[in-house]
């Protein structure tokens, strides 16, 4: 559905847009970042494993990035015909770049936190057992 | 005393019911946090803000009764509403049974929690309840009362959940659950009618513009009205919304006594006085037709309220029905609409505060003292403690309406009212209101004075201090910060009664205040 | 009092970088010099924050752009009412929470250290080799991570209300989750996963909120808040052209904040997070995390967007998920048997509050009571006074939520547990700790005064006076909950005895055997009483509050 909103609000120059016959780049490449966020995103939602879980938030991430990379070239290119020159919109780059930034050090975060959740699924019961009770349970637990 | 208090100039007179409202405000946070055991600063704190506090209604009563003057403040408190504070002759004489009975109540109280947990909590909750009442009485438009009323609701649930027994807890919190109700219900229909006519003042004769609502819209202005005043007739436990008030009874006695004297059901009674005289006006609320159902319910609310007493075993249970019963006299009198029934009903707000508070002194005397609870165990209480007895026989005979009581002085005017309106029944309710009245208590004062104490629990006798040179050696010795203010309570329900002619006696600010809002 | 406006300017770029400065400089310092340096900082911001509030109550828009450079690709710093409003909040709720961490380090989280003393570890450490059962290693309070985390967290805080544009918003909403989600991972072995959860909902919330944010620009060509909003109503007025790809980025940006603020039915992950946060965590992220996200739904909505016609459908659900928040949010509250969560579910609750105002914004003609003799409001009302209602029942919030969550986490630090059940007659011992828990519970309910009642009085006028009654039912049926599920909260801590005269009597933990440290807790108590305080003072401030939001407005 988002798709179909997203091309259907873009593709207003491009009347056949929809029906994948005579995309353009920037079109293919709106779509492809629609559907790899999407993925995902959707991946993210199922898998309980929490590894796969990170990696797919790394995925939404690109296909977002995507998205507005073919974003920036579609304001490029209509900079283009005002006659500015040619290339990809710095703003929108910028951007992109910030979210890259943005995306390693959360990916970073969740990273320790995983390998610190499963050291002590790995190790930590019999550690609960014996420190009595200091921790309370998890809230994993629920 | 009054001479010099009499000359406030003209300049500081708006002041003064901020000035009485933050005195409370300050007592309490004055009283909070001070340590347990600071018993006497605590007591000194508490006994300078209500004395000044009565020295200053002493001083406003010329002022505002005889000269006409208004003292007003107002500060701003939300787009386009203020917080006003106005000082009328029905605020005065509410204040003033406000801050009479606060003083009395405290010196009870700081004799009745001698050596109890908690005092600075309980004191600072006490002065913050008086703080709402004070306010509530001196509000100016809807808001302000409403800000009062809900802060009262507040303040009162530590009074009342204050032993911390579970059944404390239960008593407070189902009280929490009809106020919290109830001031919804005020605040709907404040916010409704603040929609239509903007702010709300009081005014005499009835708020601008409600009267053109009234007109126009008489469906809305119904059903304010009945928001209102059903959300105002939870505190003052009028009939399907008392549910609270016997339940309350696990409170202290000093609470108890506030609550059903001064405080919170008669901030409700106080409510509805003001929405049908100040907001809606008589007039105004005769067209809508809302008159005679609040009179049928008051009656019944009367009834009912004696007839439930009449089959409670405790003491302090029985005062709670009656409390029920006696206060819907209060609407009952503004309900009827002529100058003797208002006058009946506006000086009850204070003639029954008097009486109400003297029964739950004396109540509280009885349950400290000889440990008696209930009607039975009160058996030959009169010669064990006959100063509190005869307290209470008085409170017991004003209740009824026997003269030379304050309460007759209310009842005949209700009964003279009730022939020179258009509903003359009202009369035979009030007499079977006495009827049943003497009914409940007349068992208690015989037991009191007649009958033998026979039965007494030697382990009662520990109670007070035995007196020894005492002829009868079953009579204990009552402490005294709570027999003298229950005498002095008892004084006044005699004296209100004897001297009600005098200038400025209750009765006749009453008949003035009525013959404003009528006349 | 009036600052020199290039003193004012200075402050307004000062809030941001001096946080930030201060969380570097302290992952060099040693955990005492840690606590120093986070009260003088929360010093510094509430005098910097000081100038900025009286300059734009007094009805100027502060501008900066910073370092010279214009947009598009300079930083614009830029302080309207709505700005100065939540930056004062932030600053005191950031002021006295920190303070309590400073009095009380154990409430900063928990470590793992051997058993032998050992410096407090910084943040990112990893305490994994000292998990094996070989080595004696035991969990320990305090962590002293909590402050290079938490100043950096009250930069982006002050970043997202000065921002002059979306990709500053951006920067400073992301450096707020990031160091949201590290302080809950604070709270020891149960935060973790919380934290972990929180993660995932931040980043996911970002990036939708990123694409939103890209196909605003590309609409509007410019990142500038007011220079989008303005070019956006240029496009409606003059036609259809391309209306729906904002529509889209709203619907993103939405979406994106509404997993920030925890709008049901996206609010799983926030109980959790909130509840096994440390004692000085907890508060911080729920008075003052979320409102970042609501601050920039407040800007999406009224600055950039504007009433357009076709956000109509998306206002309703946003409308009714809000509403379904209210409902939801105190069922479950109700349901809980731990104060920290019932806590949390509260906030669950609250938020939803924020989002009734949107179909008010579209349609805000006061048609209901025309023709009523008087009627008291005019036209261009509604949008005023629903949206101070709303940033009104906002700022009560952080009040009075950070100071029920301070003096729960008190609690639960002392006993161990945050039982309601266990708790009863925790009152006795920590009067003030009540005390502060009924003034917020004040602030909650919405009872006056406070500035929650403000707050509902003006959106429930707003709301009739363009005809929503709907709100009003609302209004009423939540207020009826919350003083439920806060009675529910406070009401066993005052049982003075059982039925059978025994009272409570947990074992104290470990904390107390140090007699400083214990007047230092009693001392502590006081921060939660002085924001429960101010949650009551505050609402005195309802006229205020409506004239400082009129400064820089939509309208």
């Amino acid at each position: 559905m988002m798709l179909d909103s997203s091309a259907g609000a873009l593709g207003a120059s491009v009347e056949a847009g929809l029906l994948g016959l005579e995309l353009t780049q920037v079109q293919w490449y709106l779509l492809l970042g629609t559907a790899v966020a999407v993925i995902g995103m959707v991946r993210m939602l199922l898998t309980r494993d929490l590894v796969a879980r990170l990696i797919a938030l790394n995925v939404t991430g690109i296909g977002s990035l995507m998205i507005i990379l073919a974003l920036a070239a579609r304001s490029a290119e209509s900079a283009d015909a005002a006659g500015s020159g040619p290339g990809i919109d710095p703003v929108l780059s910028a951007l992109v770049i910030t979210g890259l930034v943005i995306t390693v050090a959360f990916t970073g975060l969740g990273a320790v936190l995983i390998r610190r959740i499963e050291g002590f699924q790995a190790s930590g019961r019999r550690d609960d057992a014996e420190s009595g009770g200091t921790a309370q349970d998890p809230e994993a637990e629920q | 005393m009054v001479t010099w208090l009499e000359q406030i100039p003209g300049e500081l007179l708006p002041a003064i019911p901020l000035v009485m409202v933050l005195l409370s405000l300050t007592a309490a946070v004055a009283i909070f946090p001070l340590p347990e055991n600071s018993v006497k600063l605590r007591a000194g704190i508490n006994l300078t803000a209500a004395v000044a506090k009565v020295l200053l209604i002493i001083a406003l009563v010329p002022a505002v009764v005889a000269d006409g003057a208004r003292p007003e403040f107002s500060a701003p408190f939300l787009p386009g509403i203020d917080l006003v504070l106005r000082v009328d002759p029905l605020a005065l004489f509410f204040a003033g049974l406000s801050s009479l009975l606060w003083l009395l109540t405290t010196i009870y109280a700081l004799g009745y929690l001698r050596g109890a947990e908690n005092k600075s909590r309980f004191f600072g909750f006490f002065s913050l309840c008086v703080t709402a009442t004070v306010g509530i009485s001196f509000s100016g438009n809807l808001i302000t009362f409403l800000v009062f009323y809900e802060l009262l609701t507040v303040v009162t649930y530590p009074l009342v959940a204050h032993w911390g027994t579970p059944a404390s807890l239960r008593a407070a919190r189902i009280y929490l659950r009809y106020a919290l109700g109830g001031g919804l219900a005020v605040l709907i229909g404040v916010v409704w009618l603040t929609m239509y006519v903007g702010p709300v003042d009081f005014a005499e004769g009835g708020a601008e513009g409600v009267t053109e609502l009234v007109a126009s819209n008489p469906v809305p202005a119904l059903l304010i009205f009945a928001l209102l005043v059903g959300g105002l007739g939870v505190k003052a436990a009028l009939f399907p919304l008392h549910g609270w008030l016997p339940l309350a009874m696990v409170a202290p006695a000093p609470v108890s006594a506030l609550l059903h004297a001064v405080a919170v059901v008669k901030a409700g009674v106080f409510g509805i006085v003001r929405v049908l005289h100040d907001v809606f006006g008589v007039e105004a609320a005769a067209q809508l037709g809302v008159l005679t159902p609040l009179l049928i319910l008051a009656a019944f609310t009367i009834l009912y309220g004696s007839y439930q007493a009449l089959r409670q075993q405790e003491i302090k249970k029985r005062l709670a029905y009656s409390t029920i019963s006696q206060v819907s006299y209060v609407v009952l009198g503004v309900a009827m609409v002529n100058v003797l029934a208002t006058t009946g009903g506006i000086v009850h707000l204070v003639h029954q505060g008097i009486m109400k508070v003297t029964l739950f002194f004396c109540a509280g005397l009885f349950a400290e003292v000889i440990r008696a609870h209930t009607v039975s165990q009160l058996r030959g209480a009169g010669r064990r403690m006959p100063l509190t007895s005869a307290a209470f026989t008085v409170g017991a005979f004003g209740m009824i309406g026997l003269p030379p009581t304050a309460g007759f002085i209310s009842k005949w005017q209700l009964g003279t009212g009730a022939l020179a309106s258009e509903h003359p029944w009202v009369l035979w309710v009030l007499m079977g209101s006495s009827l049943l009245n003497a009914a409940y208590f007349l068992p208690v004062v015989y037991a009191l004075w007649f009958a033998d104490p026979q039965d007494v629990d030697p382990e009662t006798l520990v109670g007070g201090e035995a007196g020894s040179e005492a002829a009868d050696p079953l009579r204990v010795r009552e402490p005294k910060s709570l027999l003298v203010p229950a005498l002095i309570t008892a004084g006044l329900t005699l004296l209100v009664g004897i001297a009600a002619s005098l200038a400025f006696a209750p009765l006749q600010v009453a008949r003035f205040i009525a013959e404003g809002v009528l006349g | 009092m009036n600052a020199p406006m290039s003193l004012t300017l200075f402050c307004l770029g000062a809030v941001v970088l001096i946080p930030l400065l201060a969380s570097a400089l302290s992952v060099l310092l040693g955990s005492a010099a840690r606590r120093v340096l986070g009260v003088l900082t929360s010093a510094a911001v509430l005098g910097l924050s000081t100038p900025i509030l009286v300059r734009v109550t007094s009805g100027e828009t502060l501008e900066l752009a910073l370092g010279g450079f214009e947009s598009p690709l300079g930083i614009t710093l830029r302080a309207d009412g709505l700005s100065a409003l939540f930056l004062a909040m932030t600053a005191i709720i950031g002021a006295v929470v920190s303070c309590y961490a400073a009095a009380r380090p154990a409430a900063t989280g928990k470590r793992l250290a051997a058993q032998a003393v050992e410096p407090a570890g910084a943040t990112g450490g990893d305490h994994r080799g000292a998990l094996p059962q070989e080595s004696p290693a035991a969990w320990k309070s305090g962590h002293a991570g909590f402050w290079p985390l938490w100043l950096g967290c009250w930069s982006g805080l002050n970043a997202v209300f000065v921002s002059g544009d979306m990709f500053n918003t951006y920067v400073g909403l992301e450096l707020v989750g990031l160091t949201a989600v590290a302080l809950v991972a604070l709270g020891g072995r149960e935060a973790w996963a919380a934290a972990l959860r929180y993660l995932f909902i931040a980043v996911l919330g970002s990036l939708l909120f990123l694409i939103g944010v890209a196909l605003i620009y590309s609409v509007t060509g410019t990142l500038d808040i007011i220079d989008s909003g303005k070019a956006i109503s240029e496009l409606a007025a003059q036609g259809e052209a391309d209306l729906a790809a904002v529509v889209l980025a709203l619907c993103l940006i939405s979406l994106g904040l509404a997993l920030k603020v925890a709008l049901v039915p996206l609010h799983r992950w926030l109980i959790p997070a909130h509840s096994s946060a440390p004692s000085a965590v907890s508060p911080l992220l729920s008075a003052l995390v979320i409102k970042a996200a609501l601050f920039v739904l407040l800007r999406a909505w009224l600055w950039v967007a504007g009433p357009l016609p076709e956000l109509q459908i998306l206002a309703w659900v946003l409308a009714g998920m809000g509403t379904a928040a209210i409902l939801l949010g105190s069922v479950m509250a109700l349901r809980q048997s731990r104060l920290k969560p019932l806590i949390a579910y509260s906030t669950v609750a609250q938020v939803g509050y924020w989002f009734l105002l949107l179909p008010l914004l579209l349609d805000p003609e006061t048609n209901a009571l025309e023709g009523q003799p008087g009627t008291a409001l005019e036209d261009g009302a509604v949008l005023a006074g629903a949206l101070s209602g709303t940033v009104a029942l906002a700022l009560g919030h952080g009040l009075a939520k950070a100071s029920l969550f301070l003096s729960a986490g008190h609690l639960k630090d002392l006993y161990g547990t945050d039982e309601i059940a266990e708790l009863r007659g925790a009152g006795r011992a920590h009067p003030m700790l009540v005390m502060s828990m009924g003034l917020s519970a004040v602030g909650l309910i919405g009872l006056p005064l406070s500035l929650g009642f403000s707050g509902k009085w003006l959106l429930a006028t707003s709301a009739v006076a363009a005809g929503h009654y709907w709100i009003l039912v609302v209004l009423v049926v939540g207020t009826l909950f919350s003083a439920a599920y806060l009675l529910k909260a406070v009401a066993p801590l005052l049982v003075m005895s059982e039925d059978d005269q025994t009272a409570l009597s947990l074992p104290q933990a470990k904390t107390h055997s140090d007699p400083s440290d214990k007047t230092l807790t009693g001392k502590a108590q006081l921060a939660p009483f002085v924001l429960g305080l101010l949650t009551v003072l505050t609402g005195f401030l309802g006229v205020w509050l409506t004239g400082v939001l009129e400064v820089g407005a939509p309208w």
